[in-house]
This record gives structure tokens, C-alpha cells and sequence, in this order.
């Protein structure tokens, strides 16, 4: 059944609408995954299109792990890429991390090419999955700045990209304890 | 390394089952099943929380109700 077309008009009952991310995400390696589970094939409603209820299952021994970031210096935006009757979608995640830790430095080295999964949260609460069953995100950009001044900002500031579709909103559940 | 344990609170009521006790993210809170209280763990339980099963006492002990057919 196609999605029957509903008005879509701003909620005026929710006072907020803040930009940036909460200072706590979540990532995982793909392969780390035992059950990526997707948005529905035949979505009923616009919002159903872009979400997931069902939990994401880790394989045994696997978690997805934390990582902190810089307040307001973390973001996720999408943009609708290619020609038309060709579209498509990518996420842009942006994650900035102070100092030069060098667990930080570690993991884009070891990790630069590998296929990923990051879960950002916004302000607001809402989680969105960045990397689909079959579509991982992966690193795209990433710098260290060692600054020239005392005023300068000290930083690791790095992007994930996904592509394919739109970020999923993740109702599921995120285990930071080794699946069992 | 060392296993970690449940929360003393679950027990002989609740067993931590796919994860091994420690957080979980759910709903926009960080639960941590080795300190979890009772009450929370009823809560998640009954909104279809995953990671924890019911303990029924009644279930291992009632053979006599069983009826052959």
C-alpha cells in the first residue's frame, strides 16, 4: 500500500528547536552487527519511511562503544544528491573532539577505511542511525589542528559520511555491554 | 576478565538476558543492569525491554497441572 499523502504543518506545541547534537554519540563497526534491522519496505505513513523501531542485535562479544565530542561543534545534516529521476540521499556527521587524544588519532588510523555505523542524538533526544544494512558509513574528512596561538583551538575534528538514504531515526535500543 | 554481575535487586525476579549486565541506552536514558532497581527493571520490562526476562517460580514448579490429551 503507497503512502497516502497527509498535510504536514509546523508542531507549535513543542517550544524547541535547537541545532547541533548531544555531546555523547555511539558507533560501532559494521561487521559487528548480527541483526541491522530497516526501515519498512511498504511504509503506510512519511514518518514510518524514515524510522526504525526494531533494535539493532550485536554479535556475541560486541557493543557499540561512546565517544564525546565538543557541544556545538558536533552535527549531522543529509542532502539530496544526484540528477534528476536520479536521487538519492547522503549524511554528513560531524564530530570535533578536544585536544589531540591519541586514542582519537588511533581510531581514524586504524579506522580510516572501514566500514562504520555512528548513532547521533539530537538536542532534542531523537537518535539517527547514520549507516544502513548494506550502505556502512564510513570516515570521509578528517584534521588535526594544533593551533599557532594560545588562542587558537586544539582539536580533532572529523566526518562520517553515509549515503544511499536518509538518516533513520533509531527508536531501538543502543547496548554498550558485550552482547552475550 | 572478570564477568560482571546483574543488580542484586533482580534477583529471583528478573535475569539479564543477550547483553552481559552493564548500560544500555533505551528510550534517552542510560540504564546500567548491574545497579538497575526493581522497580525500573518492572518498567522496561513491561514496555518490551529486550535485556530482561522474567523470573516465574510458578512455571518450574507446576508439573502437576499438566493434562494429557
Amino acid at each position: 500500500m503507497p503512502i497516502t499523502p497527509v498535510d504536514i504543518l509546523k508542531d507549535e506545541t513543542i517550544p524547541h528547536n535547537d541545532g547541533s547534537l548531544r555531546v555523547i554519540l555511539y558507533w560501532c563497526l559494521y561487521h559487528d552487527i548480527l541483526t541491522f534491522p530497516e526501515v519498512p519496505a511498504s511504509p503506510t505513513a512519511y514518518d514510518a519511511a524514515i524510522t526504525i523501531e526494531e533494535d539493532i542485535v550485536m554479535k556475541t562479544g560486541k557493543k557499540y562503544q561512546k565517544r564525546e565530542g565538543t557541544l556545538e561543534a558536533n552535527g549531522l545534516d543529509f542532502n539530496i544528491v544526484a540528477e534528476r529521476d536520479g536521487r538519492s540521499a547522503e549524511n554528513i556527521h560531524t564530530l570535533q573532539h578536544p585536544g589531540s587524544n591519541p586514542k582519537l588519532q588511533g581510531f581514524l588510523e586504524w579506522h580510516k577505511n572501514s566500514s562504520l555505523v555512528f548513532i547521533a542524538q539530537h538536542i532534542d533526544g531523537t537518535m539517527k542511525l547514520i549507516g544502513s544494512p548494506g550502505l556502512p558509513a564510513s570516515i570521509d574528512t578528517g584534521e588535526g589542528k594544533g593551533g599557532l596561538k594560545v588562542a587558537d583551538s586544539r582539536h580533532i575534528k572529523f566526518t562520517v559520511k553515509s549515503v544511499g538514504r536518509i538518516a533513520a531515526i533509531y527508536k531501538g535500543d543502543v547496548p554498550l555491554t558485550p552482547a552475550a | 576478565m572478570e564477568e560482571s554481575k546483574a543488580s542484586p535487586h533482580l534477583a529471583g525476579k528478573f535475569k539479564v538476558v543477550g547483553v552481559q549486565p552493564g548500560e544500555v541506552v533505551t528510550r534517552n536514558e542510560v540504564v546500567d543492569l548491574r545497579t538497575i532497581s526493581l522497580a525500573k527493571a518492572e518498567e522496561l520490562f513491561k514496555r518490551g525491554f529486550r535485556y530482561l526476562e522474567r523470573i516465574n517460580p510458578e512455571v518450574k514448579t507446576d508439573k502437576s497441572s499438566t493434562t494429557t490429551k
